[in-house]
């Protein structure tokens, strides 16, 4: 998948998890992986900055929690202004998916990527 | 176990070229503990593929990609931002009120004093000490800050009326009643801030800020003060609950917003009543020298006089050029003949002493210490409406600026604080050329930047660059972690990755 692409939908796919539930680096990492069957398998170093964007912009917001096992973990949860990014974000989406399928004519447009219109 | 440590310290090795990238240190910590976590939840997960030992920590790294191109973006995200432009605008006020100050002492035929100077100079560095370290210390202190400064102000009030109740009122002319002035000033980020802090404990946010914001005010309720800081309280009110209504509509609170904005107004209600009766019964006639200072004034050291005059001057002032007035008008203006009746010829008399050698001048006409506390009026008299609208272009430009300073800040405790400073600034200003031109409210306040005056110079630099700070660390404070910056180093390394030997 092209390099320029996926970058700016990572953060949009980011978003969305920790709107499912509050999760932390590693987990966000796994969950992407699994349900894009490991199309979005990126070096996992390379998904902090996308989070501290995120958390400096104001989308999402972090806090420690200490997990079952003892280990201190950094958890993300998104904020009101996340939550409005996504669903703005969402909606370019799903106009661009629509637009690119017109033109290169696949069969599944004004299907909504994550589940949000 | 030779294998098994070194490749430990190819995992520090890794965190260390990481967290080298980061300018900002004192985030360093944070990035390298979550990154750490990281890598060892990738260890295990080998370890439960059966992958073991040095492996398994090699291969977990090997994941998370190159440690400079990972620390080079973090740094870009988690950077200190520099806000030249903001301290400039307050630095170009500064020097506007230095220019004011040397222009108006030169033209009066006082001497120059260079006490005055001097603290528009210090102003400048105690903005850029505070734009430097204001909102770390400020996120770190708020809590001791806040208790400290209601500690001096209720020893203020407890002296005055111990000085009271013994009538031994020499005891209050050692007091600084600017000070008092610049105190309740100085809460305003720290109350602000303070409910911040404890904006999930439900009603504690609103109930605090409605008792420190009633104990300002019965503070001030007594003999003089009750006058003297009118201007303050009303700066105090507006701004803290200018604020704590941002972080209503914000939803910044736990509660609905519903909820929120009823106990809001009831805390409101409450503190207005407590306003007005601090005024000691006062109310009427405050506001009737507010707009209609001709009801209330009776002589010409009166406040309400000052008003009429200066309103009265304005109207005859040029659009360039200083206010031509003729022999006759001035010496009228100066005795108070043209607005009072009754003036007798001992009234006359003793006015006329204040006229300088070679004839009447502005200066003379004047209030009392116009040069600080009319300095805006004086300059229309003295240059013409021009250079007010110059000035008020300037002065709006750079509380744009601040106010677009603002907006761009995403850390809700930067913005919120940053918020409170720049309205309590910009209050001032407007309570400030309101007075100016014949509108005053209460006593006199001070403009910010610009009027002189030690503890309103010292106050307002430190409100100016705490919001400057604010924005200068946005990036590096971020939500909920503000005890991050609290430098916790015991915790350098977590889990299973210790440091090397």
């Amino acid at each position: 998948m092209d390099k320029k692409l996926m970058n700016i939908s990572i953060s949009m796919m980011l978003l969305k998890l920790v709107e499912e539930q509050d999760r932390y680096g590693y987990e966000l990492i796994k969950e992407l992986e699994f349900r894009s069957n490991h199309v979005f398998s990126l070096k996992e170093g390379t998904l902090y900055p996308v989070l501290h964007n995120l958390e400096t912009t104001g989308a999402i917001e972090s806090y420690e929690k200490t997990a079952p096992n003892g280990r201190l973990r950094k958890y993300y949860r998104i904020t009101n202004t996340g939550k409005k990014l996504l669903a703005d974000k969402a909606t370019e989406w799903n106009t661009y998916q629509k637009a690119v399928n017109l033109v290169i004519g696949g069969s599944g447009y004004g299907t909504t990527a994550w589940g949000i219109e | 176990m030779e294998q098994q440590h070194g490749a430990l310290n190819e995992v520090n090795s890794f965190l260390d070229d990481v967290t080298q990238q980061i300018q900002y240190k004192p985030i360093r910590n944070e990035i390298r503990k979550e990154l750490a976590a990281h890598i060892e939840d990738r260890k295990e997960e080998y370890e439960h593929y059966g992958i073991h030992g040095p492996e398994a920590w090699r291969k977990a790294l090997a994941a998370m990609g190159d440690a400079v191109e990972v620390g080079i973006q973090l740094n870009e995200i988690r950077k200190v931002q520099k806000n030249s432009l903001s301290v400039l605008f307050v630095i170009a006020l500064t020097v506007i009120g230095m220019i004011g100050t040397i222009r108006t002492e030169v033209s009066s035929g006082f001497y120059i004093r260079y006490t005055d100077l001097f603290y528009f100079f210090f102003g400048v560095i105690i903005l850029l000490i505070t734009y430097h370290f204001g909102y770390q210390f400020f996120a770190k202190n708020c809590k001791k800050i806040l208790y400290a400064l209601l500690s001096v102000l209720l020893l203020y009030f407890l002296f005055i009326l111990v000085s009271v109740y013994f009538e031994n009122y020499s005891l209050i002319s050692f007091l600084n009643t600017s000070l008092a002035f610049a105190l309740r000033i100085l809460c305003i980020p720290f109350v602000v801030g303070f409910s911040y802090f404890n904006r999930k404990k439900k009603h504690l946010p609103i109930l605090l800020t409605t008792i420190i914001t009633a104990f300002i005010l019965i503070t001030s309720s007594v003999t003089f003060l009750s006058d003297y800081l009118i201007a303050a309280n009303i700066i105090f009110i507006v701004t803290v609950y200018a604020s704590f209504l941002y972080m209503i509509i914000k939803k910044l609170f736990g509660e609905t917003k519903r909820y929120q904005i009823i106990t809001y107004l009831v805390s409101l209600g409450v503190v207005i009543t407590i306003f007005i009766i601090s005024l000691l019964g006062d109310v009427k006639s405050e506001f009737e020298q507010f707009i209609y200072p001709e009801r209330v004034a009776s002589d010409y050291w009166d406040d309400a006089y000052n008003s009429i005059l200066i309103r009265e001057l304005l109207s005859k002032a040029e659009f360039i050029g200083p206010i031509s007035l003729s022999e006759e008008e001035s010496v009228n203006y100066l005795t108070g003949k043209w607005y009072f009746d009754d003036l007798s010829d001992t009234d006359i008399k003793y006015r006329m002493q204040f006229a300088s050698e070679n004839g009447i001048i502005l200066e003379d006409i004047l209030p009392l210490h116009y040069h600080n506390n009319y300095r805006v009026a004086y300059w229309i008299l003295k240059y013409g409406w021009f250079l007010f609208f110059v000035l008020i272009s300037i002065i709006l430009t750079a509380y744009g600026v601040l106010f677009r300073m603002i907006q761009k800040i995403n850390n809700n405790m930067g913005k919120i604080m940053a918020l409170s400073c720049v309205i309590a600034l910009s209050t001032q200003v407007i309570i400030y050329v309101l007075g100016n031109i014949g509108y005053q409210l209460g006593w006199f306040c001070t403009f910010p930047f610009i009027s002189e005056g030690k503890c309103s110079i010292t106050i307002n630099m430190i409100l100016a660059g705490l919001a400057c700070s604010a924005y200068r660390y946005d990036k590096v404070t971020t939500e909920d972690n503000y005890n991050m910056i609290k430098g916790r180093r015991n915790k350098l390394f977590i889990g299973t990755i210790q440091p090397k030997n």
